[in-house]
């Protein structure tokens, strides 16, 4: 797998600005949503998603001083998020568990969609739950979300090699793992 | 960084596309959110570092490439990472017994690949493993490996005849025959216990208690459906099950 030499593009940038106090109703307006999937995906459950999702952005509120505005305000928040899902699933919960409202379906739907749908997602929820908290997060961050290495390194406070090392194993396991689930499937069909 | 193959790309897509946050629970969490920083509430005390790092971004930028470049290094050479133990292929905890058939164990493949990485738990937590997810795979359940209920539950699954049941019970209790529905739903909970239509099942199960004038049963049934399935889809559904005026032929 080729390495990418990291450059200052990889990492999104702020705005360089800096309000006094974080707006609460914009940034979640902004990035509600982000954080809340990235949450969910980290393996906090449903029941508990919600104040999470709250907790990161007072937290982000409180701790607005040590936001660089020359920085991408995503990957700040993204690593709040990470220690906010860590403290939220110590106790983390078979991955079937998350699922009852991971992906609810519309009422409209057919049970074959809900079925599918239900399939995939207990597939990659099955597949995360078997990562540590690091590896999931660079997965989750990058993989899921799109974030580049260098912009998931920032947000983690990691070692670059040590990001980009996650994501080498853990996006090679995905992939195997979903070639095994074909060739299962494969073979039934 | 390379992209992943196609196949594990769109199963990532899937998911990401059904994560998406629904305004109104969007507009519930940013109203919590409101009234507990009105209250005062500052989120929980978190680790120095959870903020992210507070050092400027030009100087964040040049250790990023300062890093990368040493980075580069070992993988060129192809040599282990640095977050590695320097020796190798230690057969992990919890690893399957070699006479298991390598599909079924989501580590071996990548000790394969990573003999020295950090590895997923996989035998103490089954439906953690990559290949626990309830693929569709009747196949399993033929598989001489021997497995504690949990795991067999977490693996085994059929969505076709899970579906069939539950459109069967479904059918049934639109014909008004709610003992035929409620013997297949009991039946869907014996063969699939954990599989991906438990919340029709259990809403369907409740409204045929119901019909069968189990008020309170139904009752007990929805109370614990939405405590167990909170922001379920069905909630709403599942809620209006033996509202006042459904109660029929009572019995308890």
């Amino acid at each position: 797998m080729p390495l990418m030499a990291a450059t200052p593009d990889d990492v999104p940038k702020g705005s360089g600005t800096k309000a006094s106090a974080l707006d609460l109703g914009a940034t979640f307006a902004s990035h509600g949503a982000f954080v809340f999937r990235v949450l969910r995906r980290l393996g906090v459950a449903e029941a508990t998603l919600d104040d999470a999702v709250q907790e990161v952005f007072l937290v982000a509120h409180r701790r607005w001083d040590s936001y660089d505005p020359e920085a991408s305000i995503r990957g700040w928040l993204f690593g709040i998020a990470r220690r906010i899902a860590s403290h939220h699933h110590r106790g983390r919960r078979r991955a079937e568990r998350n699922l009852a409202a991971a992906l609810e379906p519309p009422p409209s739907a057919s049970l074959e969609d809900i079925a599918a749908r239900r399939e995939a997602v207990a597939f990659v929820e099955g597949f995360l739950a078997g990562l540590d908290e690091d590896k999931r997060a660079v997965f989750v961050g990058c993989c899921i979300e799109g974030m580049s290495a260098p912009e998931l390194a920032m947000a983690l406070g990691a070692n670059l090699n040590t990001v980009y090392s996650r994501l080498r194993v853990t996006k090679k396991a995905f992939e195997q793992a979903v070639a095994r689930r074909q060739r299962v499937e494969e073979r039934e069909s | 960084m390379s992209e992943l193959d196609p196949a594990a790309q769109a199963m990532l897509d899937l998911v990401r596309a059904e994560d998406a946050l629904a305004p109104e629970r969007g507009a519930q969490i940013l109203s919590g959110l409101e009234q507990r920083h009105a209250a005062g509430d500052l989120g929980p005390e978190l680790p120095a570092s959870s903020g992210g790092s507070s050092i400027g971004t030009g100087k964040i930028v040049l250790a990023v490439l300062a890093i990368a470049a040493v980075a580069a290094v070992p993988f060129a050479l192809g040599s282990a990472d640095e977050d590695v133990p320097p020796t190798p292929a230690v057969q992990p905890i919890g690893s399957q017994p070699a006479s298991e058939e390598p599909e079924q164990s989501a580590v071996p493949a990548i000790v394969d690949a990573q003999p020295t990485q950090e590895l997923p738990q996989p035998a103490s937590e089954p439906s953690a493993a990559p290949d626990s997810a309830p693929v569709s795979t009747s196949k399993n359940k033929k598989r001489p490996r021997k497995q504690d209920k949990a795991d067999t539950e977490a693996v085994v699954s059929d969505p076709q005849a899970e579906i069939r049941l539950i459109r069967r019970a479904q059918a049934a209790l639109s014909a008004g025959n709610a003992s035929k529905a409620r013997a297949l739903l009991d039946r869907h909970a014996r063969e699939f216990p954990s599989g991906l239509l438990v919340e029709e099942r259990k809403v369907a199960h409740a409204q045929a208690q119901c019909e069968l004038g189990k008020t309170e049963a139904a009752r007990r049934e929805i109370k614990a459906f939405l405590r167990d399935h909170p922001g379920s889809v069905l909630a709403e559904r599942a809620t209006g099950v033996c509202a006042d005026g459904q109660k029929k032929n009572p019995t308890d």
